[in-house]
């Protein structure tokens, strides 16, 4: 029974040698890459080994915090803002922008921060505004004007 | 959709299913081997010699298929920008050198018996032949190489011109008078090849592309591993 399977009408050395040469193939690419994994994946557990295991933690928390903004830090960007309003001339988005990199947030989510902050600031800036106007000269806001708006 | 393929999230991926595809390997492979080697009828022309064809078109067809694959993902990480393209054909091309080597070496063990010749210069082989130099040209660029910008670039221009290759394989049988035999098996018509020996076939096929997936995880497992090393470096 045996000899007949591995005879196989005379072709037998054919194919087993064929499949053979497969499986032989598959197990040296397979260890080939297990050894390369293996090989890398020792030199990253003796780097990691060798690094402070504080500063492993610094840089974890770092990279955790660049992205929220807490109440403290939104404040410190406020302060920014207010120098805008000292030097006449010290642009209100370059010194939100600045403030918020000088927080450790990174350059897209201060750029974002100083975006959203505009949009309260314009608000108050832009009501003050209307208010002096009202109360200087009244006759703006008559009737014809309103229509026009 | 990009974030999707962010190296960290695959990673957490990539690392566990190694296991579980080496197993899955091993039982689809024995059964694809029991199927081939003992299950199956033998040719009425070819007798036993036919058994070779279970392990000689699986490898020619996944060996095809990486490399189109392999063309694809380096034009589209260009367009995209996106390196993990690159990563990803970077370790696909391994085990499809060593598919389309097995295509070779087990056409020329088939060959003896059949044709009577252990090599011929007939067209289905030679561009066999010159596909697999282009995998040598990729893999063997990727070692020469260091700066990345540069091999990105070669590395691509390889796979755009070695895809002229692919469709010239397909269809060299149509084309010319070669002592290979056309194809079999059709997606479109009806297949030449009886249901008895298409059915080990297609799990030999099974068997061969669970072993590609499973080298390539391992090799993308150990380039992310490489880029992790060298970002502690600078820390």
């Amino acid at each position: 029974m045996i000899n007949e399977l591995l005879f196989m009408n005379g072709y037998g050395v054919y194919v087993l040698s064929a499949f053979s040469f497969t499986l032989l193939s598959f197990s040296a690419l397979y260890l080939i890459t297990k050894v390369q994994f293996i090989k890398e994946q020792n030199k990253f557990v003796a780097k990691f080994g060798s690094l402070n295991s504080e500063k492993a933690e610094a840089a974890k928390t770092e990279e955790s915090d660049q992205e929220g903004i807490t109440y403290k830090k939104s404040f410190i960007i406020g302060c920014f803002q207010v120098l805008s309003i000292l030097f006449p001339g010290l642009s209100r988005s370059a010194a939100t922008i600045i403030g918020g990199m000088s927080q450790q947030l990174n350059k897209k989510t201060a750029l974002e921060f100083s975006f959203f902050l505009a949009v309260p600031t314009m608000l108050a800036a832009s009501a003050k505004s209307t208010l002096d106007v009202y109360q200087t000269n009244p006759e703006v806001f008559g009737k014809e004007n309103l229509l026009l708006l | 959709m990009f974030k999707l393929f962010q190296p960290n999230k695959i990673f957490q991926i990539t690392s566990k299913a190694p296991k579980y595809i080496l197993l899955l390997f091993v039982i689809v492979l024995s059964i694809g081997l029991m199927e081939a080697l003992i299950l199956s009828p033998e040719d009425y022309k070819q007798s036993d010699a036919v058994r070779i064809m279970y392990v000689h078109v699986p490898a020619a067809w996944i060996s095809l298929g990486i490399f189109s694959s392999i063309t694809f993902l380096s034009i589209s990480g260009f367009i995209f920008k996106n390196k993990n393209f690159f990563l990803i054909s970077k370790s696909l091309a391994p085990s499809g050198f060593v598919f389309n080597i097995i295509a070779l070496v087990t056409g020329a063990i088939w060959g003896k018996p059949t044709w009577g010749t252990w090599w011929a210069w007939d067209a289905r082989i030679t561009s066999m032949l010159i596909l697999a130099l282009f995998y040598a040209m990729y893999l063997i660029s990727w070692r020469i190489y260091e700066n990345e910008e540069k091999v990105f670039k070669i590395t691509t221009f390889i796979t755009i011109i070695g895809i002229v290759n692919v469709p010239i394989i397909k269809y060299s049988v149509d084309w010319w008078n070669t002592l290979h035999q056309p194809a079999s098996i059709n997606i479109l018509s009806k297949s030449s090849i009886h249901s008895s020996m298409l059915f080990p076939l297609l799990i030999m096929t099974a068997a061969f592309a669970l072993f590609s997936l499973l080298i390539f995880l391992m090799k993308y497992n150990t380039e992310l591993i490489k880029i992790k090393n060298k970002g502690l470096d600078r820390l």
